[in-house]
């Protein structure tokens, strides 16, 4: 009987795979970020590019409980370097239900610490966070920078990317995709350094019908790569948008629709 | 008594190597690594939607918080120059922020005072929401997409970017 269950299982599993093939034929770009946005999911520990480690402590996490957290600076053999000081503050950590803190940690090279609150009441589908604060600690855990951005009439984060240098984009939309992660509407990204200061920021681009942004990101040089699919029968394109420091598109290409 | 004697020195023995076990048993325990801070026991602050922004209580934070060791910790000050550790003289791009007209760059801790609490304030007050700097609802009309660079710096060639 235990044996019949498990070939059941199986053949069921066998089936739905194929039949997911066969409904999905068309090519699709995986361009879009269907979790965006989303530190809340994510662990905030975790070595940085100098070879320290950052640990979040989440004090009391919960949805009502929670009261705040402290950010630990560990050398690469776990010893303690620093706590950051101050510490988080409930009503900046926790953008809405679940067990963990909504924030983003990055170390640095220059051994800092750059934190990002999401701010805003919390939905991920469709965005809905208007704001956002950036902090940055440097090695001994003393606090040298803090900013806040928005709100922004009409205007939501769609999506908080760092990028391996540590810089990071922000990217505000007027038309959250309500399905999924991306932007339907206008669209702004900034780039934004360790100090959460904006370094560069894009006119805005959009609304496109049938198009809609997905992800954006950062080459080497800081430069931002944007992804957008267009839709249309049932096909996709792909097109990939490469930006000079000045904030102007300085390449395009496209690709498809394959199917 | 010879079978006395040997029953003796087997009690003895036994003795010894009980207490030999002990003594290691008791030791190792000694040598247990401290149990990290148990954050679920620490006292519970609920927060209210009066006072949605409360830094954890120094307790809290204290539990979370080892001591300082013996070797003296990162300087704070750089060896060179006057800025603080970690601060860059270039942190700010204030060309960026001239076209960026209301939109504050960041707070940053040039001359080593705690800014602690400027940046807790900063995250109490309450915005209202503004327009999107540089941008007019002109930019939010549903366009074609692009197909050339040139299309695309065409359609956004009246907007401001706050790009230096």
């Amino acid at each position: 009987m235990k044996s019949l269950l498990k070939k059941s299982f199986v053949a069921i599993g066998i089936v739905a795979f194929l039949g997911g093939q066969i409904a999905y034929s068309a090519v699709d770009p995986d361009a879009v970020p269907i979790v965006s946005n989303l530190p809340i999911l994510d662990s905030k520990t975790g070595t940085g590019p100098d070879g320290n480690i950052r640990v979040l402590w989440d004090i009391n996490p919960g949805t009502t409980t929670y009261t705040g957290s402290v950010l630990w600076i560990l050398d690469n053999l776990g010893n303690f370097l620093a706590a950051g000081n101050p510490s988080i503050p409930a009503g900046v950590g926790y953008g809405g239900g679940g067990a963990k803190s909504h924030i983003l940690v990055q170390g640095q090279a220059d051994g800092n610490t750059t934190l990002v609150f999401p701010l805003g009441p919390y939905s991920q589908s469709p965005s809905t966070t208007t704001e956002f604060a950036v902090w940055t600690y440097n090695s001994a855990g003393q606090l040298i920078a803090a900013v806040v951005y928005g709100p922004y009439n009409g205007w939501v984060v769609e999506d908080i990317r760092f990028s391996p240098t540590g810089d990071f984009t922000v990217v505000w939309t007027d038309g959250s995709a309500p399905a999924y992660g991306g932007s339907t509407g206008a669209v702004v990204a900034w780039t934004l350094n360790e100090f959460g200061s904006i370094a560069t920021g894009t006119p805005s681009f959009g609304p496109y019908g049938n198009t809609f942004l997905g992800k954006v990101d950062l080459d080497q040089n800081n430069l931002q790569h944007w992804y957008w699919t267009t839709t249309a029968s049932g096909l996709t394109t792909l097109t990939l948008w490469g930006f000079n420091g000045a904030g102007q598109i300085a390449s395009s290409n496209a690709f498809g629709p394959f199917n | 008594m010879r079978s006395f004697a040997i029953l003796a020195i087997g009690l003895v023995c036994c003795g010894l190597l009980v207490w030999g076990l002990v003594g290691r048993n008791s030791k190792a325990e000694r040598t247990q690594p401290e149990p990290t801070p148990s954050v679920a026991l620490l006292p519970v602050a609920t927060p209210t939607a009066d006072r949605p922004i409360e830094s954890p209580s120094p307790e809290v934070v204290a539990l979370v918080t080892p001591q300082a060791s013996a070797t003296p910790m990162i300087q704070q000050r750089q060896q060179t120059g006057t800025l603080p550790l970690g601060v860059s003289p270039n942190a700010v791009n204030p060309e960026v922020y001239k076209k960026l007209p209301g939109v504050q760059p960041p707070l940053i801790n040039y001359d080593g005072r705690d800014i602690g609490p400027e940046a807790l304030n900063m995250l109490k007050t309450r915005r209202e929401p503004v327009p999107m700097p540089g941008l007019s609802d002109e930019n939010r009309k549903e366009k074609p997409f692009p197909k050339t660079v040139q299309e695309a710096n065409g359609q956004v060639q009246a907007t401001a970017s706050p790009s230096p």
